[in-house]
């Protein structure tokens, strides 16, 4: 028998799925909607990459005007920080603490919502410059001052930009202080705070940073804007040099916001993928607070240059972050040592981000020493270094979290061939694309060109970086591929299919409303597993 | 809850140490030490809030979850149109603060009717 649908039925239930969309506070549905949102964002970024290294293969200018080029390195930039990443890390949180944390609904979910309807807002702004006569902002993603002030850079493209960025600090903010609230306030009975995941508490730190540095960065595009408006803000070396401080009170923060929450989902994947417990809890723990508070102290080795910061400090604390950093590689290697591992996709991800991340960290090193950044400071090495930390390594991490996850929240699984491929593809893009950096800025390349002289000899190795660029877009196909394929064809997931650690594992694929029918006895910050392991002796004995 | 009070203070504490480092290495760099000084503060503030926060939640143990909230995606919008306005023109602050005006109404509606049912 088949049943026909009545046609305002149907009609009502559209309606109802279009306010869902518009209005719904599920934490969720709202996670969802800000990761394909942000995800939207990295896919426009990505191209304006591509068009920027397919106009850097060659000397000359074959593709864009230079006025073309400065708009899309900046907005490439823009999009990729303020819209792409740090709303994915966001997004992660959004949905996954709650559960993590055995909570029934996110805290304030309203602010939520409104969170991310600031985020794609500021997203939208921010792209609305190039529909006006002077096109997009063309300063950079840092804006510096007086580059960036009324006589310099003309245009409503560039005041849409700072309301662009400040609606998306906001969205930020607002995210973060309902991911801290519930991972603090929301818990469920017997989830003391040793025991909540190590993703969970990567999401601790990296929203107590969003809460004191984003602020920060509200603050400073709304001097930026008064500066161009009515002047007098921003004067001289002393106002150029206090805007470089506002901004990258939110500019290094930032770059540890896309970064501990992927430490955390690696931690998650590298747990559960080895069948062991995460070696050394409570030391990663107090790593992940001590390497936030000291990379909230970092940001002035930005500003090395500018010969106007107290060198020692800055370079004395960006040194010491390799301390925490080196106890979080350690306790992922131990977890590993010893262990099944089973090299599925988000284990190959979760590999990949440790070699690759450790390429841009020890990077870093280098660029922390004050010396070595006068000889690099403003050349591709640094674009090198940055690139290879936050897409040779988070963008890797992001992979993980995305495989690892997708089960619980579609219910489906994503297809294991594609996603080796894909990885492959990543592996290969990213290293072809950004180690020759490394060479042309030891070279003297400097960034934020559109041209260069035939008689460099760059041209080779820009040639080789621009290929390993568009690996990386067929390795984006093919991920989006899987995607679409898994939610139509894919396997039915199961409530746990990859046997996991933390108590999202213990609810449906996907979750319900309320997210927990009922909850396992939470005893440790491997609740599943203290009960795998509890009940593998009583079925020995029976 | 107690135990989660402990991180912001524990990592104010961790702030306030570099931000004291910086100001006794560097003591005219007014601003990066304030900056610094401000954050753990900032960060000693939200302990304290939170430690408020537990009292009050004891006190009171259920509420109602909202499961859909147009006022309020109706307002995180409308400030963002009020700000595209400064740039745009008079007209469009106008609309915002009319959308904003239904927001507020919305929001103030959607919350009585919550403390009905609860």
């Amino acid at each position: 028998m088949t049943t026909v649908e009545h046609p305002s039925r149907a009609a009502s239930a559209q309606r109802a799925i279009v306010i869902e969309a518009f209005a719904g506070t599920d934490h969720k549905r709202v996670a969802q909607r800000l990761a394909v949102t942000a995800f939207l964002f990295f896919l426009a970024a990505g191209v304006m990459a591509l068009l920027m290294r397919s106009e850097l293969a060659e000397p000359g200018m074959q593709l864009v005007s230079r006025n073309t080029y400065n708009q899309l390195f900046t907005m490439h930039g823009s999009l990729m920080i303020y819209v792409a990443i740090t709303p994915l890390a966001l997004a992660l949180g959004v949905y996954f603490a709650p559960l993590q944390v055995g909570a029934a609904e996110i805290f304030a979910p309203r602010l939520a919502l409104a969170g991310y309807w600031l985020l794609l807002a500021g997203g939208l702004t921010m792209c609305s410059g190039f529909l006006t006569s002077h096109g997009a902002a063309r300063v950079g993603w840092t804006a510096f001052d007086p580059l960036s002030n009324s006589v310099n850079t003309q245009g409503t493209g560039m005041d849409l930009w700072i309301f662009g960025v400040i609606l998306a600090a906001a969205g930020g903010t607002v995210l973060a202080i309902c991911v801290l609230g519930t991972i603090l306030a929301r818990r469920a009975p017997g989830m003391s705070m040793f025991r909540i995941p190590v993703f969970s508490w990567s999401m601790v730190v990296t929203c107590l940073m969003v809460v004191m540095s984003f602020p920060v960065l509200v603050l400073a595009m709304a001097l930026l804007y008064a500066d161009r408006r009515f002047g007098g803000v921003f004067n001289g070396t002393g106002g150029a040099v206090a805007y470089q401080h506002l901004f990258w009170f939110y500019g290094h923060p930032v770059v540890y916001v896309m970064f501990f929450p992927f430490v955390g989902v690696v931690a998650e994947v590298v747990a559960t993928f080895s069948g062991k417990r995460f070696f050394g809890y409570r030391a990663i723990v107090l790593s992940l607070l001590l390497f936030a508070a000291i990379s909230m102290s970092v940001w002035a080795h930005h500003m090395f240059a500018t010969g106007q910061v107290r060198n020692q400090y800055f370079s004395l604390t960006s040194m010491l972050l390799v301390l925490p950093a080196g106890i979080e590689y350690f306790d992922m290697i131990a977890t590993m040592i010893g262990g099944a591992i089973v090299l599925r996709t988000p284990m190959l991800f979760a590999v990949g981000f440790l070699i690759q991340f450790l390429v841009g960290g020890l990077s870093g090193i280098f660029v922390a020493s004050p010396p070595l950044d006068y000889h690099v400071h403003d050349t591709f090495v640094v674009v090198a270094h940055f690139h290879y930390t936050l897409f040779a390594g988070s963008v890797f991490a992001l992979f993980a979290a995305v495989y690892y996850w997708f089960p619980k929240v579609t219910g489906r699984m994503l297809g294991e061939g594609l996603g080796k491929l894909q990885f492959w593809l990543v592996v290969v893009g990213a290293n072809v694309t950004f180690l020759p950096m490394f060479f042309l800025g030891h070279d003297g390349m400097v960034r934020r060109i559109a041209d260069y002289s035939p008689g460099t000899g760059w041209q080779h190795l820009n040639e080789v970086a621009t290929l390993g660029s568009y690996v990386i877009g067929v390795s984006m196909v093919v991920f989006l591929v899987n995607v679409f394929r898994s939610l139509r064809h894919g396997r039915a997931a199961g409530n746990d299919p990859w046997a996991g650690h933390s108590l999202e594992w213990a609810t449906t694929s996907p979750p319900p409303r309320h997210n927990f029918d009922r909850l396992p006895p939470i005893r440790s910050f491997a609740p599943l597993l203290d009960l795998r392991e509890h009940r593998r002796p009583e079925q020995a004995t029976t | 809850m107690r135990d989660a009070v402990a991180v912001p203070l524990a990592w104010s504490v961790f702030l306030a140490v570099l931000a004291a480092m910086l100001w006794v290495w560097s003591p005219g760099d007014e601003l990066a030490i304030a900056l610094l000084g401000g954050a753990a503060v900032g960060a000693a503030l939200s302990g304290f809030a939170l430690a408020l926060g537990a009292r009050r939640t004891t006190e009171r143990r259920s509420w109602v979850l909202p499961d859909l909230s147009p006022a309020t995606s109706l307002l995180a919008i409308a400030i963002s149109v009020v700000l595209i306005g400064l740039e745009a023109g008079q007209w469009l602050i106008w609309i915002g603060a009319g959308l904003l005006g239904f927001g507020v109404l919305g929001l103030v509606r959607e919350l009585r009717l919550g403390r009905r049912r609860r």
